[in-house]
């Protein structure tokens, strides 16, 4: 392997160590907060990781941070209709 | 001089590249709203059932379900990695990453299929002899088997599409910087990922203060 590649390969692989590194982090931070009792916290902690996980994979993993506008776009609308899913599916049980 | 990878109606595979993200987004969409319906489905029987989904948490098996987060988080860094390493040419590192990156997914298969024995061991499939009282539990249950059995179809297809890379490349290995099939195949996997760390939280989790 010439320097290039050597070079190559530590500039594609630095970032996502990076990443993995606080996503299991943050995984093992999740399983930990499950056995701390928290009430209804629990679920709202263990959400709130996970979301941000699932925020690191798509930004850095899934390069959403060099994509274009309407790749960008396309990968937001299924989150913005699933927003109106669940505001739509428990409007009734949240307004009782 | 015209690449193999070039597929109509594009005249570029810059322009190809771009299409074939998008619609793998669009994809990626339809993908969120399917497993959002499954998941709407869940929150509103767990908002109802709330004692009973919180017992039911607490019978799956924890170590397996860890184990194979774990696997996951490693298999889409290294699937990351491996795209970004067939960009910039780095055809033989690329192809062990794809490499790795089945073998990955093939173990989180195999855990699976252990930790369903040993669910179906404890009878923890609803219907005659289910074992936990609480009403509700079962409807827990239900969703776990649908959603897991679901997420393994999908990650069966991602090892599937990681193992096309490798045989694809095999021969030519500058398809894989021509053709936008890395790029797509890894935001495919990621997102089976994503998938996965949301069911762990929902599934694994619970009740287990």
């Amino acid at each position: 392997m010439t320097k290039e590649e050597r070079d190559a390969l530590w500039r594609i692989t630095r970032t996502p160590l990076l990443v993995v590194c606080a996503l299991l982090l943050l995984f093992g931070a999740n399983l930990g907060l499950s056995f701390v009792a928290l009430g209804r916290f629990n679920l709202v902690l263990n959400l709130a990781i996970a979301a941000l996980m699932i925020g690191l994979i798509t930004v850095i993993f899934m390069e959403l941070d060099r994509a274009n506008g309407i790749q960008r776009f396309a990968a937001g609308i299924g989150v913005f209709w699933l927003f109106f899913l669940f505001f739509l599916g428990f409007v009734d049980y949240l307004s009782r | 001089m015209t690449s193999e990878a070039l597929r109509e109606p594009w005249t570029d595979l810059g322009r190809q590249r771009e299409s074939a993200v998008f619609a793998m987004w669009l994809f990626i969409g339809t993908e969120i709203l399917f497993f959002g319906g499954i998941l709407a489905g869940y929150s509103v029987y767990r908002y109802l059932h709330t004692p009973a989904f919180l017992a039911a948490g607490a019978e799956t098996n924890i170590y397996y379900g860890s184990a194979n987060t774990a696997i996951l988080l490693i298999s889409s860094f290294v699937m990351s990695v491996g795209a970004r390493a067939a960009r910039e040419g780095l055809f033989r590192f690329a192809r062990i990453c794809f490499t790795m990156t089945a073998v990955l997914g093939m173990m989180f298969l195999t855990l699976k299929g252990f930790e369903y024995n040993d669910d179906l061991e404890k009878n923890l499939f609803p219907g005659p002899g289910f074992p936990l009282p609480e009403a509700g539990a079962s409807l827990f249950w239900a969703f776990y088997w649908v959603a897991t059995l679901i997420h393994a179809i999908h990650l069966t297809i991602g090892v599937g599409a990681v193992l096309r890379l490798q045989i694809l490349s095999r021969h030519h290995p500058q398809w894989l910087i021509d053709s936008p099939s890395a790029e797509v195949t890894s935001l495919y996997w990621h997102f089976v990922d994503c998938i996965w760390v949301l069911l762990y939280a929902l599934i694994y989790l619970p009740g287990r203060s």
